[in-house]
């Protein structure tokens, strides 16, 4: 189980995460919902160790990750929030180094890039550098990435940003078949029709911290509120969103 | 079209020279502009200045002449091989700009009016003192007429240069398909880099024997164009009659001039559109892949110096990096032009040359791959390194090493065989390329004791390094290794008792400093991925006691 304890971020004296903790469990998917800047992904930039907590841990299975970083990296799949990757190299170069990174033998990283890509229909694009793939195939190359080593711990920051209708919909079958195979996966979306689809608990973020920890249904029988985009609308979007929609409309007119 | 609207296009377009990840990562434009017009501006006045005091005539003048015509020529030069990729509108100029209404059209004419206007800027910034002061330096002559014979020969000098750097991309353009044009252009554009490099460093050796060529009529002359731009100087205004040679090639310089400009214009405004098709259609998906012979090279390397998978990631890593980035390239193509300058140097400076000229491109070779291996690219993808980490460090140091030994040392002294084998006695031969690798790999051992990271993948701040305290350690150890050992292996060639102590030797210090550097790295808890930048405060270490 990976469990986040108290995790706090200060940027130049601002809380960006603010005493942050809950706990992603094997065999489930966690959502991560908040609104543009609540800390979302610095939160899992910490888990993950690209950079250091203000105070705070990341414990997996009891132990604090910073005690062994490289042994928790090992069984660690991770999507980030931009698809940043080495632009120069092909879909099939890249996942050869994510593979030898991982020190998986060659003929397992040959044979499991090449499944991969064809699986995530990225076949006939696999010699061509990663510089001429659209937003929606870089996203399937890194979630590619993520997956080659058989992880336990899958954090999965916005893995569908600008990825086709199809792709998504393989994706959610694709999360509810991890979550069956008892990988603990953290998922953090803006997207909350599927976050409602397939995370059992939802954790809503805003300013920093933590403003639900609950599971779906739980949260709308509480709230009475019918749909998972309500309850993320009341609790951190306190604008009148038609009145402001007129208003942008009324300045484009001059 | 509409002259507000066509101002900014051009003010756009002339802003895009400048907003280049090779010239300042920041991007900071205005920077930029400023300090490299004020750092090109300099070198013209300093050597007027410098000259001023000193009663020059004849060949004296011709020689000092020199200078600046070559400065013009070689500076126009470097501008446009760094402008390269700019001197058409890139595929991000395309995708926002044509959604605009603006016509194709509209947006050439408005980056050809920016190319003029940028080449205009850097001719007038780096002669600009020197044409005022360079003139008075022939002191009797009438001033305003060597103002006129320098300004005409320095300005055409660096458009020579520019019209010929554009002409030979625009050719490649038209005859080229658009992947074949991607990666020809790439080479042609590093290979540019470190002829003009290697030929900046030779100007001395010309200047030098300056006299001797143009009493000889040597051949050399009319192949090299820097002699034609100097013939016009002297044609204009001549120092001394023994120097008429020289005149007589200015026809050439305004042919070359004309020939230039008429290539670039045709194939500049054939190639617009293609370029711009190329441009939007971006790059050229292709299901081929690396062909045979790299695969098979791949994978025997795999099996048989790659012994583990963090090896081979590291290995094939620094490979595509160094043959697709284009900034690492032209990097080492400077460095290899300097190293090629200083190695002829070497050669013809003694008896020993031939001994030195190993040394000196290998000195080069390990030393700019240490350089180039210091520059990220693409840093934010680094977070992929980060998150996989392995605690087996010295595995990616050991592939970054036999990178160095397969991909770099071991064919340069394969191509210098060639010669060795050709030159000497096969026992020479051998000694010379078992002395030359031996070397290279101790000064791979101590040039790389420090260097904590997987190469590319970690930030570097260049102002921080200390660069007197470099220049005198890099000078010191390259005239120690080029000259010194070229010496010592004069020596052991006739010492076979020596030569034998020398490998021990060598071999001893290569495995201590691999052992002294193992131990390092096994206590480190984690690969270098950030360099310490400057401190914003610089504090003077005082403390209260």
């Amino acid at each position: 189980m990976l469990e986040v304890s108290k995790l706090t971020k200060f940027y130049r004296n601002t809380p960006v995460v603010d005493d942050v903790s809950f706990a992603v469990r094997p065999g489930e998917v966690t959502g991560y919902l908040g609104p543009n800047g609540s800390g979302k992904s610095t939160t899992v930039k910490m888990i993950v160790g690209l950079i250091e907590p203000t105070t705070g841990q990341v414990r997996m299975d009891g132990r604090n990750v910073r005690e062994d970083i490289t042994a928790f990296r090992r069984r660690l799949g991770y999507v980030p929030e931009e698809a940043i990757l080495y632009s120069y190299l092909t879909g099939l170069e890249y996942l050869q180094l994510i593979g030898r990174l991982r020190c998986l033998p060659e003929d397992v990283v040959e044979q499991k890039a090449n499944e991969m890509l064809s699986l995530f229909s990225l076949s006939s694009y696999r010699r061509a550098p990663i510089s001429s793939y659209s937003k929606g195939m870089k996203q399937r190359v890194l979630i590619s990435a993520a997956l080659l080593h058989n992880p336990d711990v899958l954090i999965l920051d916005e893995p569908l940003s600008g990825v086709d209708v199809t792709s998504a919909l393989l994706f959610k079958h694709l999360l509810e078949e991890l979550a069956r195979g008892g990988k603990a996966i953290l998922y953090i979306s803006h997207v909350l029709e599927v976050v409602e689809k397939v995370c059992e608990r939802v954790i809503i973020l805003y300013q920093g911290r933590v403003v639900a920890n609950d599971s779906v249904d739980h949260l709308r029988d509480l709230m009475h509120l019918p749909s998972l985009e309500e309850i993320f609308s009341q609790m951190v979007e306190h604008r009148d969103l038609e009145s402001t929609a007129r208003d942008i409309v009324g300045v484009m007119r001059g | 079209m509409n002259v507000t609207r066509f101002s900014a296009l051009t003010r756009h377009c002339f802003g895009r020279f400048f907003d280049r990840e090779s010239l300042s990562p920041q991007g900071d434009m205005e920077t930029n502009v400023a300090q490299t017009l004020a750092l090109l501006a300099v070198p013209g006045m300093l050597t007027a200045l410098w000259l001023l005091p000193f009663d020059v005539r004849g060949w004296m003048l011709v020689g000092a002449r020199y200078f600046p015509v070559a400065y013009s020529m070689t500076v126009m030069g470097f501008v446009m091989v760094f402008e390269w990729d700019s001197l058409f509108p890139d595929a991000r100029d395309y995708l926002i700009l044509t959604p605009l209404p603006i016509r194709l059209s509209s947006l050439f004419a408005a980056k050809l009016a920016a190319l003029a206007g940028f080449l205009a800027l850097f001719v007038l910034d780096i002669n600009a003192l020197g044409t005022v002061l360079f003139p008075a330096v022939a002191g009797g002559e009438s001033y305003g007429g060597a103002v006129l014979a320098h300004r005409v020969s320095v300005g055409a000098g660096a458009l020579f240069m520019a019209l010929s750097a554009a002409a030979i991309q625009g050719v490649l353009l038209l005859v080229l398909s658009g992947r074949m044009f991607r990666r020809v252009s790439a080479a042609v554009q590093c290979l540019l880099m470190a002829v003009l490099v290697m030929t900046l460093f030779l100007h001395f050796l010309v200047v030098a024997n300056l006299r001797h060529l143009v009493v000889a009529h040597s051949s050399v002359l009319a192949w090299f164009p820097y002699f034609w731009f100097l013939g016009l100087y002297e044609w204009l205004s001549p120092a001394t009659l023994d120097a008429w040679p020289l005149a007589e090639l200015a026809p050439r310089a305004l042919v070359a001039i004309a020939i230039a400009g008429g290539v670039f214009l045709l194939t500049f405004l054939a190639g617009y559109r293609r370029h711009a098709r190329q441009a939007i259609a971006g790059t050229v998906l292709s299901p081929a892949g690396p062909g045979r012979l790299r695969a098979a090279a791949g994978a025997l390397l795999n099996r048989t110096v790659l012994k583990s998978p963090l090896e081979q990631a590291a290995f094939h890593f620094i490979t595509q990096t160094i043959a697709r980035s284009l900034k690492h390239r032209l990097f080492l193509a400077t460095y290899g032009g300097f190293g090629a300058a200083l190695a002829v140097l070497s050669y013809t400076s003694g008896p020993l040359g031939s001994l030195t000229l190993p040394l000196t491109l290998s000195f080069f070779l390990v030393s700019g791959l240490r350089a180039a291996f210091n520059f990220p690219s693409e840093l934010a993808a680094n977070w992929v390194f980060q998150v996989s980490e392995s605690e087996r460090r010295s595995e990616y140091l050991a592939a970054m090493r036999k990178w160095i030994v397969v991909c770099g040392i071991l064919p340069l002294f394969a191509l210098l065989a060639l010669v060795e084998f050709r030159l000497y006695h096969w026992l020479t031969a051998l000694f010379h390329l078992s002395f030359g690798i031996t070397l290279s790999l101790v000064l791979m051992q101590i040039m790389f004791f420090t260097f904590r990271k997987v190469p590319f993948t970690c930030s570097y701040f260049p102002g921080k390094a200390n660069l007197v305290g470099l220049s005198v350690l890099y000078i010191y150890g390259f005239t120690t290794y080029s000259y010194t050992m070229a010496a010592l292996e004069f020596s052991l060639a006739r010492n076979p008792v020596g030569a034998v102590a020398f490998f021990a030797l060598a071999a001893g210090v290569y495995t201590a400093l691999g052992r002294y550097r193992e131990r390092g790295v096994r206590i480190m808890n984690s690969l270098d991925y950030e360099d310490a930048p400057d401190p914003v405060v610089r504090t003077l270490n005082l403390h209260v006691s």
